[in-house]
């Protein structure tokens, strides 16, 4: 996975190819739906939140939990910008 | 997006629920059984809740309560098992099911039930309870009995190791056959074909212990189980001594498997081994498997060790919500002995 010198959509993307065996087999596009194609299912979210927490100092609620969060790495890179902004 | 929950009017919204389980929950025929699950149940109707999307209301998920009777310890308490929990594809990033799960909870919380318990069948049926830090309260293991091998060797190799098919079906009567003479001769095992009566309510009241939660088998309750159910046949056997009533099994036939939903009874080792082995007797000739599925620490886990049934995997996790402080709360904090077979943990 990249280190810290890596861009956060390239972090997050590596996260995704490392831990989801199905990102990695469908070779997945950052624009590529995870959660309707099955690639991260709830589970995965849990994991990917934790990865989120871990790495970019932020806090995940519940009421963030939603599909336009999740759907692709794109929209994760966007929800994790919008916190650091937010937060910064 | 905003999402949010709403309990479903069960009356107005049957068809919009029917279609959100129908797509994410295809294996079962929803329609034919929605009638007898979500009214018809002598406990009481189900209580169901959507998540919609705000700016459409769109239906994105759905769960619901099954009221259910449950003895907690000598108390007869009525509890509900969530169940036909369902999620669009496009929305499984937990925070739906989170609200749905803690729709489930609103119950519990108003009195209404005494306890809910959910049993999630694979790991991402967990993730609400992760998140919520609940830890499960018992797992449901699946034990099964190979009956014969022919069949399947067959499948696989032809009728090349027919030899072998017969030889390994013989191994496997000889080594059940000490097993199956530990039976009592004074039980008396019959297929009961008719409804259940108020002997098997008696019984239910008969069978409590201070320490376990198991599901009510009052006559009500087993004959909407297992009579009056859309989707499944079942058949029955019971055991008597003297004519009195003092066990049943419930199990069905689905394909070359038995599948035991439920071993009940007093003096439960006998006769639970009476049972089994009737049922052993009645189906090694016809089929391969008979399997079953009991709560860690139920007290038939040796029985169907001594049966030569073998733990194949785990078939469910149970976990249990319920009100803070209240006295059920307590009395699970206590790790009492979860007695669920096959039956309390489907809805």
């Amino acid at each position: 996975m990249p280190t810290d010198g890596s861009s956060m959509n390239e972090r997050i993307r590596a996260f995704v190819l490392e831990k989801f065996p199905l990102a990695r087999k469908r070779s997945v596009k950052d624009s590529d739906e995870l959660l309707e194609s099955g690639i991260v299912d709830s589970l995965g979210v849990l994991d990917l939140v934790h990865f989120l927490e871990q790495q970019f100092s932020i806090t995940v609620v519940d009421d963030e939990l939603i599909p336009e969060n999740f759907r692709t790495v794109d929209h994760i890179v966007a929800f994790v910008e919008r916190r650091t902004t937010s937060s910064s | 997006m905003k999402l949010f929950v709403r309990p479903v009017r069960q009356e107005s919204e049957a068809q919009e629920l029917l279609n959100i389980l129908q797509t994410n929950l295809p294996n079962l025929d929803h329609a034919r059984r929605f009638s007898w699950l979500y009214r018809n149940n002598p406990d009481g109707p189900a209580c169901s809740w959507f998540v919609l999307q705000g700016s459409s209301n769109q239906v994105v998920g759905a769960a619901s309560i099954f009221p259910r009777s449950m003895w907690i310890g000598t108390q007869l308490k009525l509890c509900g098992q969530v169940g036909d929990f369902a999620i669009s594809a496009s929305h499984r990033s937990l925070g739906p099911a989170l609200l749905l799960q803690r729709a489930s909870f609103e119950p519990v919380d108003q009195g209404k039930l005494a306890f809910c318990y959910d049993c999630p069948p694979h790991r991402a049926g967990m993730s609400t309870f992760v998140r919520l830090g609940i830890q499960p309260n018992c797992r449901v293991d699946r034990y099964a009995l190979p009956l014969r091998v022919d069949t399947r060797l067959r499948k696989q190799f032809g009728s090349s190791l027919a030899l072998a098919a017969r030889a390994g079906n013989l191994f496997l009567r000889l080594q059940r056959r000490p097993s199956l003479s530990k039976r009592s001769n004074d039980i008396e095992v019959c297929e009961h074909n008719g409804t259940f009566g108020d002997e098997f309510s008696l019984l239910d009241s008969a069978v409590t212990g201070p320490n376990v939660i198991r599901g009510q088998r009052s006559a009500a309750h087993l004959n909407w189980r297992y009579k009056e159910d859309p989707l499944h046949q079942y058949r029955v056997l019971t055991a008597r001594r003297r004519g009195n009533l003092i066990g049943f099994a419930v199990f069905r036939l689905v394909g070359e498997i038995v599948t035991v939903m439920d071993l009940f009874g007093t003096e439960l080792k006998e006769t639970a081994f009476a049972l089994l082995a009737a049922i052993v007797e009645r189906f090694e000739k016809s089929h391969e498997t008979i399997e079953a599925f009991l709560s860690e620490g139920h007290e038939l886990v040796n029985v169907f060790l001594e049966m030569h049934f073998r733990l194949r995997s785990e078939a469910a996790q149970v976990v249990a919500y319920a009100k803070s402080q209240a006295e059920v709360s307590e009395f699970l904090k206590r790790s009492p002995n979860w007695s669920f077979n096959q039956v309390e943990i489907r809805s």
